[in-house]
């Protein structure tokens, strides 16, 4: 057989189920080896797609093929041989072992009458080996919790010993470090050359995990490809209706997303806030305030700081500099520009260095806006947080009256236009 | 049925090199040997059981005199034991079928008796003996069996599943429905009245060798069950999982409801409708057994013959052979009762 040559392919499916339309036109292809991802939000067809491809449910038009052979014209047990399926939600009606649970696997390999060979019950210890339920041998399944139940269901698929894996949200119900554990095996299985199609919940696992990812929306493919594809700020907005930041991840170099939670827009007139900050201390406040629909702008913030990525992630406009480079002219007119506009200056409490000591002198020299301190300082002491020329004209903003010392909490209810006692 | 447990036992053995192993060991082989001792100890309580209870009855065998040997032989030969085999072939039919009916139902209160297919088979009995002169009995028995145990199917199937409430009270339906008709046909049969009475309690009285010869036909029956033990295990796990897993699920659940329905039509035909043997004696099994139907099932049948049996004995000897039907209606229905406050619990 051609290993190019895909393990699954779904051409033009559609489902109706009465008149619903629950799968429109979904084409899709997975090659040996490949580990793909479903995502979509609930109701967008990723249970039924994963049903058409184990055919217990069958599309109203379109062809699925299975290693090049069309799924009906299997024969159910030469089906189960070719593909295991773990269900999203399975009946515990009777009191069986964990052990017969997971011997039902090897059901198209048995004979009629004939016992379990050796090879069935070494296929069946590999699969709780590899699932970590090994020391479950011998319970009762009515005694699981959900997470146990859920991996014995995945050890029953892997005792199968099939080509393809269809799995609906194996993950669902495990704690973090097994739903780490069941990815990476069946990671390892594509490794070996299995193909596992999955429907995954949790995106960043998705991106972490999977080769490719199918990304559904109302019963049609939205997106298709790799995870630097697929998942882009726009997709997720225009799929889940969320706005997420996406990042790469530190270590492993895959992509993660960080959702945005927007809070709810505070109605009093909000302010116009120009925010000073560096080094990540402005993030939280930034983002706040972003949430909150405020109007923000920010800067002046070297190219290599981590509070420029997030206000490029979040769209708020920002005055930077290359790193390592002087203030230009250029910038330091855009910030003087950015502070008139403004209603309120805040500096956050980062560590004052060079860059910022330029801010500190720029604002002391053209600012009439109030300024807002911000530390979280108990003693709320200049002297605790800056030394040396720029706590001293810190010190003469605050005689002037023009600045204040503020915790974070209270920066940002002044400048969502919360009235403050001071 | 002999599914994988010797070779269980052998591997068992080669693989004793830990502690942990030698523990395994035990329990393996005490959890394997112990049901097939079960399986073993129950074949031979049915045997003795059979005995003694032909030698038991209201006439005592033992104070006839020498002299009428050949009266002696014609009691034990013509009336007991066809009576006593009956009972236990109409015992262990409705218990395996009730076992088998609960995997298929996925439902530990499906029973031949609580989903109308005992009823079905009553009326068509009472129909081929009204109209048709018990034409055929088994034969229309076995029809109402089947046709009843489909309707009460077809009622409470959504999406592939049986629920449990649906599927009580589309029983309850059948069933009454089925009991109208009885009696409807019992009002306008005049003189066949007290047949049609035999059909609703349940009594061996009417076992002849004949009617031995037709409960026969449930042995081989059982055994058809017995070759679906693994199917019926990965049925009861739902429809579309059995499919994954290879089941040709419609094939299967149609053999199961014509053999379940079979068995019950020809017990109903032998012996009327009798209840809750099918319900009580899978459920009393599964303790011992443990679920998987590869050992309820035989075991259930063996209890079920063993217990039916005994009853019958019961009444015949001390109750003016009062029908079985009564006595187990009157211990099943409790008991029945019973379950459905244990589910509401859990």
């Amino acid at each position: 057989m051609d290993i190019t040559k895909s393990v699954v392919s779904v051409t033009d499916v559609d489902v109706k189920i009465g008149t619903v339309e629950i799968l429109h036109k979904i084409s899709a292809n997975a090659g040996q080896g490949i580990f793909v991802g479903i995502i979509g939000p609930n109701g967008s067809g990723k249970s039924t797609l994963i049903h058409c491809m184990s055919r217990t449910l069958h599309p109203s038009t379109g062809k699925i093929r299975i290693m090049g052979k069309e799924i009906e014209n299997y024969s159910r047990k030469n089906l189960a041989m070719m593909l295991g399926v773990v269900p999203q939600e399975s009946m515990r009606t009777f009191d069986f072992s964990v052990d017969d649970i997971v011997m039902m696997g090897r059901y198209p390999y048995q004979k009629l009458l004939r016992p379990p060979e050796s090879h069935d019950r070494e296929a069946c210890q590999k699969a709780m080996a590899l699932t970590g339920i090994s020391h479950l041998s011998g319970r009762s399944i009515l005694t699981l919790s959900g997470g146990e139940w859920q991996r014995v269901l995945i050890a029953r698929a892997l005792a199968q010993e099939t080509p393809l894996l269809l799995l609906d949200e194996p993950i669902s119900q495990l704690d973090i470090n097994h739903q780490i554990e069941i990815l990476s095996v069946l990671q390892s299985l594509t490794r070996q050359g299995s193909t596992v199609i999955c429907v995954i919940h949790d995106l960043n696992l998705a991106s972490q995990y999977c080769d490719e990812i199918i990304m559904l929306d109302q019963g049609t493919v939205y997106a298709t490809g790799t995870p630097h594809k697929v998942m882009t700020q726009e997709n997720i907005r225009a799929v889940f209706g969320l706005d997420v930041m996406i990042k790469t991840h530190p270590t492993t170099g895959k992509l993660y997303l960080i959702p945005i939670y927007h809070r709810k827009p505070v109605k009093k007139g909000n302010q116009k806030v120009h925010l000073i900050c560096g080094g990540g201390s402005g993030t939280e406040i930034m983002f706040a305030l972003h949430a909150a629909k405020c109007d923000v702008s920010t800067g002046i913030l070297s190219m290599n700081d981590a509070d420029y990525s997030t206000s490029i992630q979040l769209g708020i406009p920002c005055i930077a500099e290359p790193p390592f480079s002087p203030i230009t002219d250029v910038s330091r007119s855009l910030l003087e520009e950015s502070i008139s506009k403004a209603d309120l200056v805040v500096f956050t409490s980062m560590p004052y260095e060079q860059e910022n000591m330029d801010n500190v002198r720029i604002v002391s020299e053209c600012c009439n806006k109030p300024i807002l301190l911000v530390t979280d300082c108990v003693s709320r002491s200049i002297e605790n947080c800056m030394a040396g020329d720029a706590a001293s004209i810190v010190n003469h903003m605050i005689s002037t009256g023009l600045a204040t010392i503020v915790t974070s909490t209270e920066a940002l209810d002044q400048c969502l236009g919360k009235e403050y006692p001071s | 049925m002999a599914q994988g447990d010797p070779v269980l036992f052998q591997r068992s053995f080669k693989n004793t090199t830990g502690d942990g192993n030698i523990r395994a060991l035990h329990k393996t082989i005490s959890v394997v040997s112990y049901r097939w001792v079960l399986l073993l100890f129950l074949s031979v309580i049915a045997i003795i059981s059979a005995i003694v209870c032909t030698f038991v009855g209201p006439s005592n065998i033992f104070g006839i005199q020498f002299m009428e040997t050949s009266k002696m032989s014609l009691i034990l030969t013509q009336i007991r034991l066809p009576r006593v085999i009956t009972s236990f072939i109409v015992g262990g039919g409705l218990a395996a079928a009730g076992a088998a009916m609960q995997g298929l139902f996925r439902n530990q209160l499906a029973d031949p008796y609580v989903i109308g297919t005992s009823s079905g088979g009553a009326l068509g009995a009472a129909i081929s003996l009204v109209i048709f002169h018990s034409f055929l009995l088994p034969f229309a028995a076995f029809c109402g069996a089947c046709s009843s145990t489909i309707i009460v199917y077809i009622i409470c199937r959504q999406n592939g599943k049986v629920a449990v409430e649906t599927l009580l009270l589309s029983g309850i339906a059948i069933s009454l429905f089925c009991s109208a008709m009885l009696s409807f046909l019992m009002y306008k049969s005049g003189n066949d009245l007290h047949q049609i009475m035999f059909w609703l309690m349940g009594g061996m009285w009417n076992a002849t060798w004949d009617k031995v010869r037709i409960g026969l036909l449930v042995i081989p029956a059982i055994v058809i069950l017995l070759f679906t033990v693994r199917e019926l295990d990965i049925l009861s796990l739902g429809d579309d999982e059995a499919s994954s897993l290879g089941v040709n699920t419609e094939r299967v659940k149609i053999l199961l409801l014509a053999v379940t329905s079979f068995i019950t039509g020809i017990a109903v035909s032998l012996a009327g409708s009798i209840g809750f043997i099918g319900l009580i004696v899978p459920h009393m099994v599964r303790y011992v057994s443990g679920s998987s139907f590869r050992f309820l099932l035989p075991i259930s049948a063996l209890t079920g013959g063993i217990i039916l049996m005994w009853a019958d004995t019961l009444t015949r000897t001390f109750m003016n052979d009062m029908p079985v039907g009564i006595i187990t209606a009157f211990f099943g229905a409790p008991f029945f009762i019973y379950l459905i406050r244990r589910r509401m619990w859990t």
